[in-house]
């Protein structure tokens, strides 16, 4: 698969992008957010839809990302339901609780979810000095179970799932995500090198 | 495109036609386009807004997480959506709802366009009006939040147990669970003011014209007992509408609640009240000395006391439901006839009825018990026979006290007659027996008429002795009573004298430890060889007398524990039916005996506020129980002993005394042993003589005196009249009434000695040796 040293350099890129999304997310609003260092799995893609199964056996809210440019692959991040709606209230603090996930919960997860996606990923078009292309994140409340393999097809022969851990709290709420970027293998390489040889001495 | 380029007729379509706010801005941020549907809804004109900076027109852009988006979107070519619920005004557009303008809930989408000569990109805002969504979804939110604390309210008044609970849950839901800035409770209820409070409370002036917290009655039986006050700010939804409704019932079950728990707690108050009048009447029932057994109408029991379960035999438990005449055996105690159930009784004639006298309760195991009782209608208020209530007690207690009285009835008319003869008889054996001894004094010891003499005053003696016990048969005279700690060797003593010569043999035994007595040694000596005298005499062929000591319950007295002297035989014993009359005098069931036995032992035994009770069968035996009370007091000091010399004296002596022979053998006696007498026959004069002679030079040494004189002043009177003014000069009572108190107590009516008539010439002079003392040297 690839060398420690590689998943290190990938973790310290996507941890630079962590920092843009808490900062961003943190003025929208207007209250500390703090994003956990993340923890990255490089799986294969093939196995990617039976990790997060086991890794998330009761979360029910996915938001998804697609990017292009020099590097293609999709960002998701995920919630269970509970945590989502502890999210929103902990964004939306002084509006009436959120109880429902309806069509303005979503529109404000969609919101979210590009803030700290876009965020994210946004760091690969840094690193390669290239721009990367953003759609707006669809927000799921169920998945299929061919979710995660359907944002993989494009580059299974040698595809590569770079997952993502890494826990948002805001005001001292502990309210748990993940964030998966799937990247195909030659694109993982590619941020890679690009990091090593712009940060790199 | 630039600023004033004409829109195509597609782009005129796209942003004309589709609901939406479309505008514009080049990647410098100025607005290149501007739509009707936004001029509709901000009342900005094109014109007014086509060539400006986006971010001064509208400085709501510029904070940062709004800027951020727009830079990255010009920037980065990025697009980003804009939540409704995190933006509330991205621009100044208003929308309908309900007939009112309201500001618009917008979603906005930044998308990037291509303008053709920047590497920025410019930017499409795209703006839909959402209001109506989202404040509908406030409006369900916020009704299924109200109708979920009204959930939590009717948990909380279905568990409050009390009203300050109540309140202050369904402030606390209505602040922490439907999302109200405050709630108040104010309710003056019957046991006084309540409040609680949570959250803000509304300014006193209210907003506009509207007051500032949305009152709610809340109502007990119809009045007005205080208001729910829920504060929302300026939101007018919690005065009308749904949630209007639902806050009206909030108010109304709160009210309900509140009715509850008065009802509730009434509830519990009643029944309270009625385990404690249940209980007091359960400690009442069980603490009467009485037996109580309640019945229901039909007469089955329901309910009895610990004393009656002791007397009847039977639990409660078992006896409930029974019928009463299952429970309540009762007989007469002579036919032993079955007596009629006085529960029937009392239904028919609806009153308090008693039993009939004789009646004894046939306890479940065999014991039978004479039994006093009445029975009465318990009557509910419309005068409907609820049951019966049946009080009774043991009687044999009161039936053996009746019984003694009787007894000791008897005997004190006996006793009044018998020592009316004794006293005089005493009198003249005074006189017989006085001179005898003084005549003996005359005559050489070695003479033969001093023999006669000393026979014939052996003779007197003999018959002082007969009246002496004639006394005591009928009144037992007037114990001397002695702290005795060692009764056993003056009953054993005594025991052992009786049977001495006598055929039958003694077993005694006493408790060790046995409790100290107050008792005349002699009585209780005389007590205890009538009685085994008595047993001696009941077995003709000879046997064994049983006396024992212990301590013992009278069972006529069974509060009060007594020395218990029983003596015992196994001789021809008597029918119980006699049991009444064996303390007759000169009743007797033997051939020997004078009948007198008995009568001076119980006439002792109630002297000394004892009890004596006989058990008898014939061919058996009998058992003769007396009880004598424990003294619980110091040691008394008990009387010395002495040997008295023959007394030599000097000086002259007062006697009084109405009958003249015992004048003359007191004034023969006391001038042999070497007095001077004065002699009165009434205490009239013997005061005069006294006062007469009060100087110390000629004053009496010594003063002796009849007790009683009738129609006259007494010894009593006479030593009282001396004593006002003379404290030291003896006084010595001479009676034959030995049952008198005045010679049991002698020292607190002013007497120095007693001596008991008939008496010898050695008596007197010991009783005058006695109250002399030292002053005078003996003979």
């Amino acid at each position: 698969m690839s060398e420690m040293g590689q998943v290190d350099i990938l973790t310290e890129v996507i941890n630079v992008g962590i920092g843009e999304a808490a900062q961003a997310l943190s003025e929208l609003v207007d209250a500390r957010v703090n994003l956990t260092v993340p923890y990255i799995n490089v799986l294969k893609a093939a196995e990617i839809d039976d990790f997060v199964r086991q890794e998330l056996p009761n979360w029910s809210v996915f938001i998804a990302q697609q990017f292009e440019g020099a590097v293609k692959g999709n960002a998701v991040l995920v919630y269970s339901e509970p945590c989502s709606l502890d999210l929103l209230d902990a964004l939306l603090a002084g509006a009436p609780r959120t109880v429902a996930l309806d069509a303005a919960a979503r529109d404000t997860l969609q919101e979210i979810g590009n803030i700290i996606l876009g965020a994210c990923i946004s760091v690969f078009g840094d690193v390669l000095d290239e721009r990367l292309a953003f759609t707006i994140p669809k927000v799921s409340l169920e998945a299929s179970k061919d979710f995660f393999s359907d944002l993989t097809r494009d580059f299974t022969e040698s595809g590569v799932a770079i997952a993502v851990r890494s826990e948002i709290s805001v005001e001292g709420r502990a309210i748990r995500g993940l964030i998966f970027v799937l990247l195909g293998f030659s694109d993982f390489e590619k941020v890679v090198a690009s990091a090593k040889k712009r940060w790199l001495p | 495109m630039t600023a004033g380029t004409i829109p195509t007729a597609l782009e005129l379509v796209l942003t004309e036609s589709l609901g939406l706010g479309v505008l514009t801005a080049d990647p410098d941020l100025v607005v290149l386009s501007w739509n009707g549907w936004l001029r509709e809804h901000s009342g900005l004109r094109e014109s007014e807004v086509v060539g400006r900076s986006l971010l001064k027109l509208f400085p709501g852009m510029q904070k940062p997480s709004i800027y951020r988006s727009l830079d990255a979107c010009r920037q980065s070519r990025r697009s980003a959506v804009l939540s409704p619920l995190l933006h509330t005004q991205l621009l100044p557009l208003e929308s309908m709802l309900n007939r009112r303008k309201v500001p618009m809930r917008q979603h906005v989408k930044l998308v990037p366009f291509d303008t053709g000569h920047s590497q920025q990109s410019g930017i499409a805002i795209i703006v839909a009006d959402v209001t109506e969504t989202i404040e509908h979804r406030f409006e369900i939110e916020r009704l299924s939040r109200l109708l979920h604390g009204l959930r939590r309210i009717n948990q909380i008044i279905t568990s409050a147990l009390d009203e300050e609970t109540l309140i202050e849950g369904v402030c606390d839901v209505l602040v922490s669970d439907v999302g109200y800035l405050g709630a108040c409770v104010e309710v003056t209820l019957p046991a006084g003011k309540k409040s609680a409070q949570k959250g803000k409370r509304s300014d006193s002036g209210g907003e506009g014209n509207l007051p500032a917290a949305t009152r709610l009655p809340i109502e007990m039986e119809g009045g007005e007992v205080g208001l729910l006050e829920v504060y929302n700010g300026a939101d007018v939804r919690t005065r009308e509408g749904d949630e209007a409704t639902l806050l009206a019932e909030v108010a109304s079950d709160l009210s309900f609640g509140l009715v509850t728990l008065a009802i509730r707690r009434e509830r519990i108050e009643t029944l309270e009240r009625l385990a404690e009048e249940r209980e007091r009447l359960a400690v009442t029932l069980r603490s009467i000395g009485d037996a109580v057994i309640t019945t229901d109408a039909k007469g089955d029991v329901d309910f009895m006391n610990e004393v009656a379960c002791e007397l009847t035999g039977w639990e409660t438990e078992e006896a409930r439901g029974q019928p009463l005449e299952e429970v309540f055996n009762i007989v007469n105690s002579e036919t032993r006839v079955r007596c009629e159930n006085p529960v029937d009784k009392v239904i028919r004639e609806m009153t308090v009825v008693g039993l009939a006298n004789h009646t004894v309760l046939l306890k479940k195991g065999g014991e039978e018990f004479p039994i006093k009782d009445s029975g009465a209608p318990i009557v509910g208020p419309d005068n409907e026979l609820w049951g019966v209530v049946l009080v009774f007690r043991d009687a044999t207690a009161e039936e053996e006290q009746r019984r003694q009285m009787e007894i000791t009835s008897r005997l004190e008319s006996l006793g009044t007659l018998a020592g009316g003869i004794a006293h005089d008889f005493n009198n003249i054996l005074t006189g017989i027996s006085g001179n005898l001894s003084i005549a003996r004094w005359e005559l050489p010891k070695d003479s033969e008429i001093a023999e006669w003499l000393e026979e014939a005053e052996r003779a007197a003696l003999r018959a002082k002795g007969l009246t002496q016990q004639l006394l005591s048969f009928a009144t037992g005279g007037t114990p001397r009573r002695e702290f005795v700690a060692k009764t056993a060797s003056i009953v054993r003593e005594a025991a052992k004298f009786s049977l001495r010569g006598a055929s039958s043999r003694l077993r005694f035994s006493a408790d060790e430890n046995l409790p100290p007595i107050l008792v005349d040694k002699d009585q209780l000596g005389q007590v205890v060889q009538n009685l085994v005298m008595n047993a001696d005499q009941a077995m003709p062929d000879a046997g064994e007398v049983l006396v024992t000591l212990s301590r013992g319950r009278h069972p006529s007295d069974k509060g009060r524990e007594y020395l218990l002297l029983a003596v015992e035989d196994t001789g021809i014993g008597f029918p119980t039916h006699l049991k009444e009359r064996i303390f007759d005098p000169y009743y007797s069931t033997k051939q020997s005996g004078s009948g007198l036995g008995l009568s001076i032992v119980h006439s002792i035994v109630t002297r000394h506020d004892g009890q004596i009770s006989v058990e008898s069968e014939p061919g058996v035996g009998t058992r003769i129980e007396v009880y004598l009370p424990i003294w619980e007091g110091s040691e008394e000091e008990v009387l010395e002993e002495t040997t008295r010399p023959q007394f030599a004296g000097s000086g002259t002596v007062l006697v009084m005394d109405d009958n003249r022979p015992v004048r003359t053998v007191l004034q023969r006696a006391l001038t042999k042993i070497g007095f001077s007498v004065v002699a009165t026959a009434c205490g009239e004069d013997a005061l005069n003589a006294f006062r007469n002679r009060s100087k110390d030079a000629d004053r009496f040494r010594l003063v002796i005196t009849d007790l009683t004189v009738p129609g006259g002043m007494g010894g009593i009177e006479l030593a009282r009249k001396i004593r006002e003014n003379d404290t030291e000069t003896p006084i010595i009572v001479a009676s034959g009434y030995s049952d008198d108190d005045a010679l049991a107590n002698s020292e607190s009516y002013g007497f120095n000695a007693v001596i008991a008539k008939p008496f010898t010439a050695a008596t007197l002079n010991t009783a005058i040796w006695q109250v002399l003392g030292e002053s005078d040297e003996p003979g």
